[in-house]
């Protein structure tokens, strides 16, 4: 009974100094607020599903054969593309298309080459897609290419039919077709993961972030507490650290849930009245919470963590802010990962916050339920575990008599 | 190291041996080391005081004061020794041990953005109070600190005086037999001083035992029954203060003259006809004479022939800062 009374004190006590510093706490909400509807509409066309019209395509010929001049002649015909050739045909040249279509400066980048670099061997059309491409749209893309590739096979089918005389002789119907190009869809095109709206990604991602962020004024309380004499009261009470720490814990659980809730609320309606997407939460509410709990798990276990190691709130500060925008540049909250080289992409899983990212995708963009969240569910909770059992026992450390 | 006075009762009566059920508090050759440090913080302190008492901790910066109130608030372990409070050992009864004792940090520990009277809600149910006890004993917090209608307003708008009394009404919640006050008046005015001053003779009278550190010589002089002289860790000197007055004043000369020359002084005027005792702490060199004033003349001519001249003069009895100076060497001043 008494620890009740103790718990209810502590939990007082934090949620009294929070409601009474109301400009931080309206920092602590409005700030993923602003930066959702900020983000999300500034980047709206670059993760938009709208099938830009016409889409731009370069295309760069290395083989200077009939087959690219005609497939690209099939393509300009195309009302739905616009077609740029790219002069130089070095590999410098190569490098310059495919990072074109990698930043998003056209659409599509086309590479026609030589499959064994002979000029009788057939032609390879390697496509290169935009990442922040829809799949959708990245599927036109391809399908235009095959058409195209197609469309020439059947002219040249005709061309043969005719040059046999119709009389199925040497060379005639027997004869097997070879394509006369085979289509390659670079790595991260066609086949990769269906990709977010702009407020799939940036709704997540700043909530995300901004549950991070309170590892700053988690600190910075403590430290008030300490620099007050508030701690050295309580240290000379009968009061364990458990209930501190949970007088800390629980107060800023609840306001990261009321901060994601306004972010989720403000992305399905408050954007769509702006002009911006509706945010498209998926149907697995059951995972959305689970996901939320663990990542605000692994965001206050990181913040008392900071908290129980930096003495001053200069530290807090810099220190737990720097922190936590590394933690968001490396993992997907600043700049989407798919837009990232391979090396950064790979590097983006050791980011707690990537995880987090992940697990709401994969309810949002993905479709999936409580299954499909389990993995980054479980990597925010270990490690939330983690963080949270060093700042106990460092906290427990601190009050224990020295 | 055991007090030099031994142990009094309050009222300059003969020293004796309290009773274990006289002892709040029992502090038994108590050793404290900081970690890193080479010497130790206090160095085999022995101290017994009475149910009751009010005792003034006296010590220059670094003595050892406040870490003698965090060993026994139990905020830091002995490195050997032994610290009873009412005959209990905080490894044996770690959480009734803390109920025993009210610490009154040097620092305002109050949260600024909460009132008063959430302040004490929360500080009494951390001590583990509730329901009608807690309600009567915030109603007695806030009766004793006077806040009366400002107990609703945030402490952040208090007055430091007000700050200084709710401080003291906190620790004074769980309404423990021992108070422990470290500096409770440090910049505040002689008013709100007063006022604290006040409750502390009160609580005093109903039986509470209180430990009290200052800098304020003059407010231990009025306020304290009993004192304790810490110094580099060690207790020099503990008893009443009339016992402790009686011993530092009477029929003296203190001499002060260049810190180099204190010591020659001392050895020149140990022979001086009439001069009983000569002691040398710092620049002050202090003489036991039968007459200090017909004396004076062969001490200063003594000086003189010396080539020693005294910068400081002054003859007769002395208060609690001038015993406080004998004894230390050095004067009391802010912490840093």
């Amino acid at each position: 009974m008494r620890r009740l009374h103790q718990l209810r004190a502590a939990l007082t006590k934090e949620t009294l100094a929070l409601r009474r510093d109301v400009e931080a706490l309206l920092i602590l909400i409005a700030m993923p607020a602003v930066f959702v509807l900020i983000m999300s509409l500034a980047l709206q066309d670059t993760f938009a599903h709208k099938i830009p019209e016409p889409m731009r395509v370069v295309l760069l010929d290395q083989t200077h054969g009939a087959f690219a001049s005609q497939f690209a002649g099939i393509l300009r015909k195309n009302a739905s593309l616009r077609v740029s050739q790219e002069a130089a045909t070095g590999a410098v040249a190569r490098v310059r298309v495919r990072e074109a279509a990698r930043t998003g400066r056209v659409a599509f980048a086309i590479v026609v080459t030589r499959s064994r670099g002979t000029q009788s061997s057939p032609a390879r059309v390697i496509l290169y897609a935009n990442p922040a491409l829809p799949a959708q749209v990245r599927a036109l893309g391809v399908s235009l290419v095959r058409q195209a590739i197609a469309h020439l096979d059947v002219i040249r089918l005709v061309s043969r039919l005719r040059q046999a005389g119709l009389s199925g002789g040497p060379g005639g119907w027997n004869q097997r077709l070879q394509s006369s190009a085979r289509l390659v869809v670079a790595k991260g095109g066609l086949n990769g993961a269906p990709t977010p709206t702009s407020v799939q990604q940036n709704a997540p991602a700043w909530a995300l972030l901004a549950m991070f962020f309170l590892a700053v004024p988690l600190s910075v309380s403590l430290i008030k507490e300490r620099q007050q004499g508030v701690l050295l009261r309580l240290r000379a009470l009968p009061v364990p650290s458990w209930v501190l720490l949970a007088g800390k814990i629980i107060p800023y659980f609840v306001i990261n849930m009321i901060q994601l809730s306004v972010v989720l609320f403000e992305g399905r309606y408050v954007l769509p009245l702006l002009g911006g997407d509706a945010l498209d939460m998926g149907h697995a509410p059951g995972a959305l919470v689970l996901i939320a709990a663990a990542a605000n798990i692994a965001a206050i276990g990181y913040g008392l963590l900071v908290a129980t190691f930096v003495r001053t709130q200069e530290q807090a500060t810099s220190f737990g802010a720097v922190s936590v925008l590394i933690m968001g540049a490396i993992g997907g909250i600043l700049v989407p990962t798919m837009v990232m080289p391979a090396t950064m992409q790979r590097f983006a899983v050791v980011s707690p916050m990537s995880w987090g990212l992940d697990g709401f995708q994969a309810i949002f963009v993905r479709g999936e339920g409580v299954t499909g969240i389990l993995p980054d569910m479980w990597r925010l909770l270990v490690f939330g575990a983690v963080c949270l059992l060093v700042a106990a026992m460092r906290f427990r450390r601190e009050l224990r008599p020295q | 190291m055991t007090a030099d006075l031994g142990l009094t009762s309050p009222h300059d009566g003969p020293a004796r041996v309290l009773a274990a059920s006289e002892c709040a508090i029992d502090i038994d050759d108590v050793v404290a080391r900081y970690p890193r440090m080479d010497h130790p913080s206090i160095d085999h302190v022995t101290l017994k005081v009475r149910t009751g008492a009010l005792l003034g901790l006296l010590g220059p910066n670094g003595a050892g004061k406040t870490t003698l109130l965090s060993l026994l608030c139990a905020l830091m372990r002995p490195q050997s020794g032994a610290i009873r409070v009412q005959g209990m050992r905080f490894d044996d009864h770690p959480e009734a041990y803390k109920d025993l004792i009210g610490l009154v940090p040097q620092a305002l520990a109050l949260y600024p953005r909460l009132t008063g009277t959430e302040n004490l809600a929360v500080f009494g149910q951390m001590s583990g109070l509730s329901g009608r006890q807690l309600r009567a004993r915030m109603d007695f917090a806030i009766d004793f600190a006077g806040l009366n209608e400002m107990a609703q307003r945030r402490v952040e708008t208090y007055s430091g005086g007000l700050r200084r009394r709710l401080n003291l009404a906190t620790a004074l919640l769980p309404d423990p037999p021992v108070l422990v006050l470290d500096e409770p008046t440090v910049g505040i005015d002689p008013q709100s001083r007063h006022a604290i001053h006040e409750n502390l003779r009160q609580l005093s009278v109903e039986g509470k035992t209180i430990i009290y550190t200052s800098h304020y010589l003059d407010e231990i002089e009025q306020l304290c029954d009993d004192i304790a002289i810490l110094d580099r860790g060690r207790l020099i000197a503990q008893g009443s203060l009339g016992a402790l007055l009686a011993r530092f004043t009477g029929n003296r000369i203190d001499l002060r003259l260049e810190p180099q020359d204190a010591h020659r002084a001392a050895g020149v005027l140990s022979g001086e006809p009439g001069v009983q005792s000569v002691t040398a702490a710092g620049s002050l060199v202090t003489l036991a004479t039968d007459d200090p004033h017909r004396r004076l003349p062969a001490v200063l001519a003594a000086l003189e022939a010396a080539q020693l001249r005294p910068v400081g003069l002054s003859v007769g009895p002395r208060d609690l800062e001038q015993a406080f100076l004998s004894l230390t060497g050095t004067e009391l001043r802010d912490e840093p």
